[in-house]
């Protein structure tokens, strides 16, 4: 059994930063093989069950055939699968977490992907486009305007047909040629100086909506060549001979994530709070607000059909949402239902112009990140979700530039 | 559609929530400032007012719950909102202490300063209180005519009334319309100058039915609804609770679930009402559910032990859990009758030994 030779944190991070910079000589003479993988970092959300980190993180993974053990002692553990050593896992907090593997992307991409699916406890950190759009907008275009930045777009209408084909699991990779059913796909990748993709983008976007769907973002190393892929499903891949800034980029979109996050149960959980009045009796009111997406332009009608038909009816696609829908003629569905990923309610109507959301207490907000991030890249490029009465792009460009509303 | 009570309370709860201004719902109550305070409050009348409704003959009740309490904090102005399908004379005839007018000369007689003051906000003397009846649309001017009628008897009584007024939903094809009866004017909202044109509250496509999501599926104070949308909605809410509860929680190897847990699940505001006795055949309804999903989960390997209205899980393996996630997210299980409404699921077998089904 092959044994991991850390006894610290530091030990592990000076390995991964030598491992970084290798890859990355590699990169160069175009030498990197597929079996040697770069470095990828996982961010994941978990319900919370405990503030004890090494309680959370056993329950975290039960029922996933992870093992687990901390690093002498420190809030940082070493990951076996059956396959053998898989990574490192790293708490932000007790919710959310980052896991940095060296294995082959198809090997730890499949175990990660594997986990996600077999778990109520386990979810991917979703970075939908507005989260790209706003570390684009707000630092890499103001901040880094000469260095080269890299994107990928991806948009696949792939309810405009009747029926869920292809895959469900989430891959960095292209979708391949083959596909077997004729729809509308756009798969766009950009790499230029930001100034350059500053002046046209804006452009781009207005011309072909999909070009909003960004799947993927590689934001600049700090000083070094190379930087940085970080891809909506909440991976990132290290294109930079250091691990530690790496680390640092993905630990300040987690914050940002999880101030989001914060912000949209805040505002967003619905529930009846209940207040004792001065001769013991009690009255209860409402909290929360709905979350809504708005299509514009409206979906089609066999688009909405599609989307209700494939996701509920035959339980299929990429939202992992249940229930039954009730049809309330043929331009709403309201649907009382059960978000798979974490077993947790949800209540919806769908119209071709709207989705609507309601969170009971308890349902996480990283739904709502899934949500944003699957129906912009296989429904609508161009959707628009409020939080309440603020928009979802405005909360987090609030957030990550520490403004006051949240 | 035929407008029914839940309608028209969840109507209301819309147009007090926060939402988009671009939504297909404009929340007129919240752009006027207003704010949930309550739902179904449980008001007590003063000892006084009913001393001087009892001496002019003027039957009221002595508790009373308007559907739901709005406030306005900077201005001071609480709006209780009392939703019916239908307009009623003022006129309670002997011995029937079931009439609406009963509840609504109560709800007249609650004053703002007495609204404040029971909630403990501070200078409660500087609160004042509109009374508005929601009524389908047509119903206004007659249910008008009753909150001015009561007034002026109240008024007699030596009572000093709320102020009141009556606005009609009105659903049309291009959307549901408030429309206020001639003499309302509630306060803060800003009507169109045509008042008989309505104010736009929810746009609509020909064609299109104008329920929003319901927050509250049921209310035991409107009895069994006909209507097969409200079924179904309650249904698919005790679904999905059973589902989430028992599904997130399969990860440990032993736990618990209650009954009151999946209620209070399936409807948000149970315990505004568990106490009722209204609320008890629908408990032994979602009852008699639970333990036939719980006599699936035990031949799918679950240990599940019954008490009185705990449901004990133990020794859950990783298998067993996958086994039981399959089976809940199933098509078979989605599509699994639910019956919350006949009378034999309704009967008080609570005390009967498991097993019996």
């Amino acid at each position: 059994m092959e044994v991991y030779p850390f006894t610290s944190r530091e030990q592990v991070f000076d390995h991964l930063d030598d491992y970084a910079r290798q890859r990355k000589e590699e990169i160069d003479r175009r030498e990197l093989g597929r079996e040697r993988g770069l470095i990828k970092s996982y961010l994941l959300e978990a319900r919370q069950t405990s503030d004890d980190l090494l309680t959370a993180v056993r329950s975290m993974l039960r029922g996933i055939d992870w093992h687990v053990a901390p690093l002498n002692g420190e809030p940082f553990f070493l990951v076996r699968d059956a396959s053998g050593p898989l990574g490192f896992l790293e708490p932000l907090s007790a919710r959310h977490w980052m896991l940095h593997s060296t294995e082959a992307t198809q090997r730890a991409d499949k175990a990660v992907n594997d986990a996600v699916l077999n778990s109520a406890q386990l979810d991917f950190a979703w970075l939908a486009g507005s989260y790209f759009q706003a570390v684009w907008e707000d630092l890499i275009l103001l901040q880094m305007p000469q260095r080269f930045v890299a994107m990928k777009f991806e948009h696949q209408a792939r309810f405009e047909s009747d029926g869920w084909e292809g895959r469900d699991v989430e891959s960095d990779e292209d979708p391949g040629d083959a596909e077997q059913v004729e729809q509308r796909a756009s798969v766009l990748a950009i790499a230029e100086r930001s100034e350059r993709v500053g002046y046209f983008l804006p452009r781009l976007q207005e011309i072909h909506p999909p070009f909003k769907a960004i799947k993927m973002l590689r934001i600049p190393a700090a000083g070094l060549r190379g930087g940085y892929d970080f891809w909506s499903h909440g991976k990132v891949t290290y294109r930079a001979p250091d691990f530690r800034q790496g680390r640092d980029q993905a630990l300040s979109l987690m914050r940002l994530y999880e101030q989001v996050t914060a912000a949209i149960e805040h505002r967003l959980w619905f529930d009846a709070e209940r207040t004792t009045l001065s001769d013991g009796s009690a009255s209860f009111t409402f909290t929360g607000a709905p979350v809504t997406l708005v299509f514009d332009p409206p979906l089609s009608s066999a688009t909405f059909q599609n989307l209700v038909a494939t996701t509920f009816e035959k339980g299929q696609g990429p939202l992992r949402l249940m229930g039954n829908p009730i049809y309330l003629g043929k331009r709403k569905a309201h649907i009382y239902g059960v978000d798979l990923h974490l077993w947790q309610r949800i209540y919806l109507e769908i119209t071709p112009a709207r989705l609507t959301a309601v969170l009971p207490r308890g349902t996480c907000g990283n739904t709502v990140h899934r949500l944003v991030a699957n129906i912009q890249r296989y429904v609508a490029p161009t959707v628009k979700a409020h939080i309440g009465d603020i928009g979802y792009d405005d909360l987090i460009q609030n957030i990550f530039l520490g403004r006051a509303r949240s | 559609m035929e407008q029914t009570p839940l309608f028209q309370l969840n109507l209301m709860l819309w147009l007090v929530w926060p939402a988009p201004t671009i939504g297909d719902v404009r929340p007129v109550f919240r752009e006027a400032g207003f704010a949930l305070h309550a739902i179904g409050p449980d008001l007590v009348l003063p000892l006084e007012t009913r001393a001087r409704t009892g001496a002019a003959d003027i039957p009221t009740k002595e508790r009373v719950n308007p559907d739901l309490l709005l406030a306005h904090r900077p201005a001071a102005i609480f709006l209780p909102i009392e939703c019916k399908i239908s307009s009623f004379g003022p006129d309670v005839l002997l011995g029937d202490a079931k009439h609406q007018a009963r509840q609504t000369a109560a709800l007249l007689s609650l004053t703002g300063p007495y609204l404040a003051d029971r909630f403990g906000l501070p200078s409660a003397n500087n609160w004042r209180g509109y009374l508005l009846y929601a009524v389908g649309g047509g119903q206004e001017a007659a249910m008008q005519v009753t909150l001015n009628e009561l007034t002026e008897r109240l008024r007699q009584a030596h009572v000093e009334p709320t102020a009141s007024g009556a606005l009609g939903i009105h659903i049309r094809e291009d959307g549901v319309y408030l429309q206020p009866a001639a003499d309302a004017d509630p306060p803060l909202l800003s009507f169109p100058s045509d008042r008989a044109a309505g104010l736009k509250v929810m746009r609509l496509e020909p064609g299109d039915d104008p329920r929003p999501l319901y927050l509250i599926p049921w209310d035991p104070s409107v009895g069994a609804s006909s209507d097969e949308y409200e079924l179904r909605a309650v249904e698919e809410r005790v679904r999905s609770a059973v589902i989430a509860l028992i599904g997130s929680r399969l990860d440990a190897t032993s736990f618990n679930v209650s009954l009151d847990e999946i209620l209070r699940a399936a409807i948000e505001v149970w315990d505004v009402w568990r106490d009722r006795e209204a609320t008890a055949g629908f408990r032994n309804a979602v009852r008699a559910y639970v333990r036939r999903v719980l006599a699936q989960l035990r031949r799918l390997g679950l240990m599940i032990e019954t008490g009185q209205d705990t449901f004990a899980f133990a020794q859950i393996t990783p298998e067993a859990a996958q086994r039981v996630r399959r089976y809940l997210s199933s098509s078979t299980f989605r599509r699994g009758e639910i019956d919350l409404t006949s009378a034999a699921v309704q009967m008080d077998f609570g005390s009967l030994a498991e097993g019996w089904l």
